[in-house]
């Protein structure tokens, strides 16, 4: 009888980094190149501490993501894929939530 | 975490954390090039400024600074100030402008941009003279202003509008420096806090 026992993440794993090549783009163009991705109508209280506080979770829910995409490609039956999708995706919303914070 | 995917995930993931912080944080590029003083302008740099050729000089002979008659930009209370005075050139009605708010309630225009035009190309053309002006005669740059010729007239967003000595009116936003004040670090409701500490607040 023929298990498999590894899974194909090459599609999930392109689109995590795409998303993360995204952000860290957006990031360089707002802070270096000075180009401003929203209107500067947007001024919340404690808008930039918001925006730092954002950025720490979405980093630790990227991390998360990584530590389960590696578990799950380990052992892919102990591992569902909804808690690789569910942290990539917290990191993205919350890290361009971050992005649009910060302009 | 030895899969190679997962620690590049990882390491993107760490970037992005670093640049984001960065760029909350640190200092960005500044978008205002600070002026040199007069007073800070040194022998060498004197020296390589390009001089004016003699055949120039008696082609184009240079005239003496005349008055500027462009209409500047005033505040409703540099008006007042202006109408009381009895200085003739003073006293000329001039256009009010200021923050929108200002412009919206007070603004009354008297004589536009396109009639000064109309009255410099009126007025007949001075007779062109030889060069008789010394070059020790040119008029050194003004001295800077102090502190206290600085006042703050509105703010709105993050920009605020600075009178600078019942003559102008100025327009400065975060990160702007203005010469003989400093950066602007932050403009708050009717008040502006300079990079050294100092804080304007909006004069009634």
């Amino acid at each position: 009888m023929i298990v498999q026992k590894t899974i194909d993440m090459t599609r999930p794993a392109a689109l995590y980094l795409a998303a993360i090549a995204v952000l860290i783009l957006a990031v360089f163009i707002e802070g270096r190149l000075g180009v401003r991705l929203v209107s500067r109508g947007m001024h919340l209280p404690l808008q930039r501490t918001l925006a730092a506080g954002f950025i720490l979770t979405s980093v630790a829910a990227g991390l998360l993501g990584a530590h389960r995409y590696a578990a799950r490609v380990k052992a892919p039956w102990r591992v569902p894929s909804s808690q690789v999708h569910l942290s990539a995706f917290a990191f993205f919303v919350l890290g361009a939530s971050a992005v649009l914070l910060s302009s | 975490m030895t899969h190679p995917t997962a620690t590049l995930i990882a390491g993107g993931v760490l970037l992005f954390g670093a640049a984001g912080l960065a760029n909350l944080y640190l200092p960005k590029p500044a978008a205002v090039i600070e002026l040199t003083k007069a007073s800070e302008v040194t022998a060498p740099q004197v020296a390589a400024f390009p001089k004016r050729s003699p055949a120039l000089a008696v082609s184009r002979p240079i005239q003496p600074p005349v008055a500027n008659t462009l209409p500047m930009v005033f505040s409703a209370t540099d008006r007042a100030v202006q109408s009381a005075t009895s200085d003739p050139l003073k006293s000329l009605p001039v256009k009010a402008a200021g923050p929108p708010a200002t412009v919206n309630s007070k603004s009354t225009t008297t004589r536009t941009t396109s009639s000064l035009l109309a009255d410099s190309t009126q007025r007949p053309l001075a007779p062109q003279r030889p060069n008789t002006v010394p070059t020790a005669a040119v008029p050194a740059t003004a001295p800077p202003l102090d502190a206290d010729q600085y006042a703050l007239s509105a703010t709105l967003g993050d920009r605020a509008w600075i009178r600078v000595g019942d003559h102008r009116t100025i327009m400065a936003k975060v990160g702007d420096s203005i010469p003989g004040l400093g950066k602007v670090t932050a403009v708050g409701t009717n008040i502006l806090t300079l990079q050294n500490g100092q804080t304007l607040k909006v004069t009634p």
